[in-house]
């Protein structure tokens, strides 16, 4: 495939060109606002969203982070997250398939041969999106790596299987993790229609449902060595990648609770009926009831400015890679996690608690929220991120550099 | 009541008055003394002088031995109404609720270790004569040293934290025989040349629990008093490890105590004094008309009734425990009986914790001047909850519920 041979998520801009970031978001916004009226349908009917994805990718939104070396607007993580956020108030599964697509281009822009980076770029630049093929079935941890990829010369052979592979089945390229010979872990960037790639539609989440998140099977998959972007230094190294990739679920989760604030909010004025010891006409004017609002509001207000501190932070690194600078990012994004963890949780629950028994009726399918909350904040353990605050405060100790920090 | 401990003790409330014969009966005898201790709790809080009188209130009120055995004129009660008798007194004021739950442990500790022969004779001894326990028994520091002197032992050393011991009549020790590591607790006299009180407990909240540390210099006990020896060997038994799970609970107890004691101050003072707030835009005449406070109030008293309610179920597993036979006991039992009371002291914890600071947040600004006196609850809360991490005991009710291991008996569990 070549930028004269469109990919699949098409090419309609006759000049796309790079769009500034606020006009970038502006986009978002309108997108959003039609995503969410069909949000609901698409979950039910567990609908890939390939048309919503296609129409991101068309209008440049998913190109946003592309370095101004390459012709893209480098919007870094400050853009990346908020297009998150925006996207996941109305869908959370529609943010969550860009995820690794922000991910990669940043492993690209590391860690990618001038060529892959060339190549990579001007592609997304035309709407091209890439999808992650990491995690393994089995294993004793997710570090533990199967896929192998065999080099030869200027050719590289990969083969495995990858599960959880996140937008894998509206992807252009995939970004695959496999181990050579040596021991050494590279990100392997392959083409999605490449000879010997099977994309299994097998995601069976109680959450996130629309995600396209399939199994990847690769069997002697061919690709030029010049595909492959060694991965320890990008990952491990102080330029906040960790921490950019993390932003991006924690983006996902501050959406998903204003997403469901806002619908309850709804409810409350258009279909709840006022408890009758208020003694007032409308539920949103019941102060026990505004009270509670009044409540949840902060925790999603917190979340919010969280990541725009984080954001703020992990695009420091891009200037300043020093270990204090990355730590910084880490602990700033690990702060934003957590308290989008809990503000998912805890409005997606409060949702019903606020809209009565009506609420519950599986008709309005407001359970979706809780249950893309509660599934998407598992992607890697909370915990783990109050120990790394918690470490630093205490011990002064930095949070270990890896993926998902 | 609205006397003062002072006229209390001179106006002998009691006098004439038939002693309680029920649990029910002795519970209003505690709220009544609870009463009276409320009535200056922050006036005496302020002075920290030695409180003598409020033991000697304890003492008029007949809850000194209200574990004593019924024919030398205890009450002959369980430790579940124990239990709910400190939690009164606390609500009270802390720190006497701390020094009546120390001397119900302290007072069952040749229960706990001794022969049947010096569990009578202590039983008979204090319930006789109506006598107040101390204890200076802190794990943390150096044991005491014990060395042998013929058919004695004597005792030497420092203690940290000696509660209530300066105004007790016995005092329980505790210390290792030099050149072994032997245990041995004793029971001897608190007023005595050996033993000086550095009065040094100046902390920020349970001011009055004359907590202070303690030299122990030639204090002398038959060896034949040494609890639980017979022939110089100790007959250990698991009873013994209830020493635990019976203190933990009774902290639980007046930290429960405490909470409810802020809770009714709070109210008390709500209901006279806090003002609407004039520019909510859904003014009311009085505060106690505001939706939020009501719904403040009502969060906090179910906290607490919920925490108090799990502290009776622990209260009546671990009582049960106490008063069945003595070899009886298995150490699965007492490992039940731990973990849930380790549920009771996190919970106990956090309701004390939060009920300290959330009354100022419900009564206003105003009740923070110094002569209302509500940070007296979060003060004693504060200070006793941090005798041991209560992180741990979430572990331990952690480790029960992934992998059904009760904890195992040490200084603090």
């Amino acid at each position: 495939m070549t930028i004269s041979q469109p990919p699949r998520s098409g090419i309609l801009h006759e000049d796309p060109g790079p769009r500034a970031v606020p006009q970038l978001l502006d986009a978002t916004r309108e997108f959003a606002a039609t995503f969410a009226a069909t949000a609901s349908l698409r979950d039910t009917a567990r609908t890939i969203p390939s048309e919503e994805l296609n129409a991101l990718s068309e209008a440049g939104v998913l190109a946003a982070t592309v370095p101004t070396s390459h012709g893209g607007p480098a919007g870094g993580a400050t853009a990346a997250f908020e297009i998150t956020r925006l996207l996941a108030t109305a869908d959370p599964s529609i943010a969550q398939i860009p995820q690794s697509h922000f991910v990669y281009l940043r492993l690209a822009e590391l860690a990618g041969s001038p060529t892959l980076r060339e190549e990579i770029f001007a592609e997304v630049l035309n709407g091209a999106r890439i999808a992650n093929a990491q995690s393994e079935r089995g294993g004793a941890t997710i570090t533990d790596i199967r896929t192998r990829v065999a080099i030869a010369g200027p050719q590289a052979t990969v083969d495995g299987e990858k599960f959880y592979s996140t937008g894998s089945l509206l992807a252009d390229w995939l970004a695959v993790l496999a181990r050579d010979a040596d021991g050494a872990d590279h990100i392997a960037f392959v083409r999605s229609d490449a000879p010997g790639v099977t994309i299994v539609d097998d995601w069976t989440g109680m959450g996130q449902r629309t995600t396209a998140s399939g199994t990847v099977r690769l069997e002697g998959v061919r690709l030029p060595v010049t595909h492959l972007a060694p991965r320890a230094e990008a990952v491990t190294g102080p330029h906040g990648y960790g921490a950019f990739a993390q932003g991006l679920h924690a983006a996902i989760d501050a959406g998903l609770a204003r997403g469901a604030l806002t619908e309850a909010a709804q409810f409350v004025q258009t279909s709840s009926r006022p408890w009758f010891e208020a003694g007032v006409d409308r539920a949103d004017e019941d102060p026990l009831l505004v009270q509670r609002f009044g409540e949840l509001e902060v925790e999603v207000r917190a979340a919010e400015a969280s990541l725009i501190a984080a954001a703020v932070a992990a695009d420091a690194t891009t200037s300043l890679q020093t270990d204090e600078s990355a730590a910084e990012a880490s602990l700033a994004v690990a702060t934003a996690k957590v308290l989008a963890d809990r503000a998912a949780i805890s409005v997606t629950n409060a949702l019903f608690e606020l809209g009565g028994t009506r609420a519950s009726d599986e008709r309005l399918n407001l359970h979706r929220h809780w249950r893309n909350a509660r599934t998407h904040t598992l992607h890697d353990p909370v915990r783990w991120k109050l120990q790394h605050l918690g470490r630093w405060t205490v011990r002064g100790e930095h949070p270990p550099r890896g993926p998902q920090l | 009541m609205t006397i003062t401990v002072q006229e209390a003790l001179s106006s002998s409330p009691w006098a004439g008055k038939d002693r309680p014969a029920t649990p029910s009966g002795w519970l209003e005898r505690a709220s009544d003394v609870a009463g009276i201790l409320a009535t200056d709790a922050v006036e005496r809080d302020r002075a920290q002088a030695v409180p003598t009188a409020e033991v000697q209130l304890l003492k008029d009120a007949g809850l000194v031995t209200l574990l004593g055995p019924v024919e030398h004129g205890g009450a002959g009660e369980t430790w579940e109404t124990a239990y709910q008798v400190i939690r009164e007194i606390a609500s009270g004021d802390g720190s006497i609720g701390q020094l009546i739950g120390y001397h119900y442990l302290w007072a069952w500790a040749v229960r706990l270790v001794g022969t049947p022969e010096q569990i009578a004779a202590v039983e008979e001894l204090y319930t006789t004569q109506n006598l107040f326990f101390g204890g200076a028994v802190n794990p943390r520091d150096n044991d005491l040293t014990i060395r042998e002197d013929g058919d004695e032992l004597v005792y030497n050393g420092h203690k940290s934290f000696s509660t209530g011991s300066k105004v007790s009549d016995l005092t329980v020790l505790e210390g290792v025989l030099e050149g072994t590591d032997k245990h041995i607790f004793a029971i001897v006299p608190s007023q005595q040349d050996g033993i000086t009180f550095h009065d040094d407990w100046d902390n920020l909240g349970q001011r009055l629990t004359e907590s202070g540390s303690v030299s122990i210099t030639d204090v002398r006990i038959p060896w034949a008093a040494a609890a639980g020896y017979v022939d110089k060997e100790l007959q250990e038994l698991t009873y013994g490890t209830l020493n635990l799970p019976t203190i933990q609970l009774i902290f639980a107890n007046f930290y429960l105590g405490i909470a409810k004691g802020g809770l009714k101050a709070g109210t008390a003072y709500a209901r006279e004094n806090t003002r609407a707030w004039p520019y909510g835009g859904d003014n009311k005449e009085s505060a106690h008309e505001e939706w939020y406070l009501l719904e403040g109030y009502g969060r906090l008293q179910s906290q607490l009734w919920a925490a108090e309610a799990l502290a009776d179920a622990a209260g009546g597993e671990i009582s049960g425990l106490l008063h069945a036979e003595r070899e009886a006991l298995t150490a699965e039992q007492r490992g039940h009986a731990a973990v849930r009371i380790a549920a009771v002291k996190q919970l106990a914890t956090d309701v004390a914790l939060e009920a300290g600071t959330k009354i100022y947040e419900l009564t206003g600004a105003r009740a923070s001047r110094n002569s209302v006196g509500l940070d007296i609850f979060w003060r004693n809360a504060r200070t006793h909850t941090l005798h041991d991490p209560v992180a741990y005991k979430r572990r331990e009710v952690g480790e029960y519920a992934l992998l059904g291991r009760v904890p195992q008996p040490t200084w603090y569990t």
